[in-house]
């Protein structure tokens, strides 16, 4: 697969009106906070997702093999780092946001997310939401006071 | 005759408000609070190889991981390719600290030593070819929503008590 994502308007979610002056720039603020908080939750072992969480241990084989790369002994999904180095917030033409893995890493993602329907080995940490779900409360009420900061 | 008078309630309560604030200070404990907050704050971003700057995103990955970091791990063996978190023996975060003024009602947070200085400053130039990896912000630059929202919810919360 050459894409996982999840498209979302900022304003429908945090149910807020969408303002009539800055638009681009609350947004690119939204897109910039989104981002920081789902690599934050995740590198953390916690998922950003309402309603998911995972397992921070690991198995220990898969301990042992992180552990020659990585300070991490929790599922931070960072091994290399590869798959998170690709994980955007873009707007897209019809003006929402998109959370997205685009290109190789994305069978990778959908391996942690499986969102595809696709079986995997692996244990389901979904770090990007389903059409169907949304982002935890706090990433909503961190979009809301970015909206609500900026002047009519 | 009715004598009507239409007043803009929003005008009115913003220009209270921007008076309680301006002169009701907050005290030495609640700005201390508020500083070891920010501190942590930024230190949990760095940990996981995020920047606590806005729109600095992820640090990026050693440029020769087999040279930077793997050659040290003798030394220091808990120190590995990622996540990109600035800590070799922890030292260096650990001079992040902040500073209060009561007289302003201000806190500053950085590195008030001279060698944590020139350390910051090699992580935000790229030292040795590194990508620029920078933690306090400069000039134009602000610290990021995500932690200037729980900064402001903790000050909404303080100015509820004494206003």
């Amino acid at each position: 697969m050459n894409k996982i994502s999840y498209k979302f308007d900022p304003f429908e979610i945090s149910n807020r009106d969408a303002p009539k002056k800055n638009i681009n720039k609350i947004k690119k603020e939204i897109a910039e906070f989104v981002l920081d908080q789902v690599l934050n939750n995740v590198g953390h072992g916690k998922s950003p997702v309402k309603g998911e969480a995972w397992k921070k241990s690991l198995s220990p084989n898969y301990k042992k093999v992180k552990s020659k790369l990585s300070s991490s002994s929790i599922a931070n999904m960072e091994l290399t780092g590869s798959m998170l180095d690709r994980l955007e917030v873009k707007q897209i033409k019809d003006g929402d946001l998109e959370l997205r893995i685009v290109g190789r890493e994305a069978d990778k993602a959908d391996g942690h997310c499986q969102l595809s329907g696709r079986k995997s080995r692996l244990p389901k940490r979904r770090f990007i939401p389903s059409q169907n779900q949304t982002f935890k409360n706090e990433i909503i009420s961190g979009i809301k006071d970015i909206i609500d900061g900026f002047e009519d | 005759m009715a004598l009507k008078i239409k007043t803009n309630i929003r005008d009115l309560l913003y220009k209270d408000l921007k008076n309680r604030i301006s002169k009701n200070k907050l005290s030495n404990s609640v700005l201390s609070n508020i500083g070891k907050e920010l501190v942590e704050d930024f230190k949990a971003s760095i940990e996981v190889g995020l920047s606590p700057i806005q729109g600095k995103g992820r640090y990026e990955g050693y440029k020769n991981p087999t040279n930077y970091p793997d050659k040290i791990q003798n030394k220091f063996p808990n120190k590995k390719r990622r996540p990109v978190n600035l800590i070799l023996s922890g030292d260096f975060l650990r001079t992040l600290i902040y500073k209060i003024s009561l007289s302003n009602n201000s806190i500053t947070i950085g590195f008030f030593d001279k060698k944590s200085q020139k350390k910051e400053q090699g992580h935000r130039e790229g030292y040795k070819g590194q990508p620029s990896r920078p933690i306090i912000p400069e000039g134009n630059e602000k610290i990021k929503s995500s932690i200037i929202s729980k900064i402001k919810n903790k000050l909404i919360s303080e100015y509820n008590k004494i206003i």
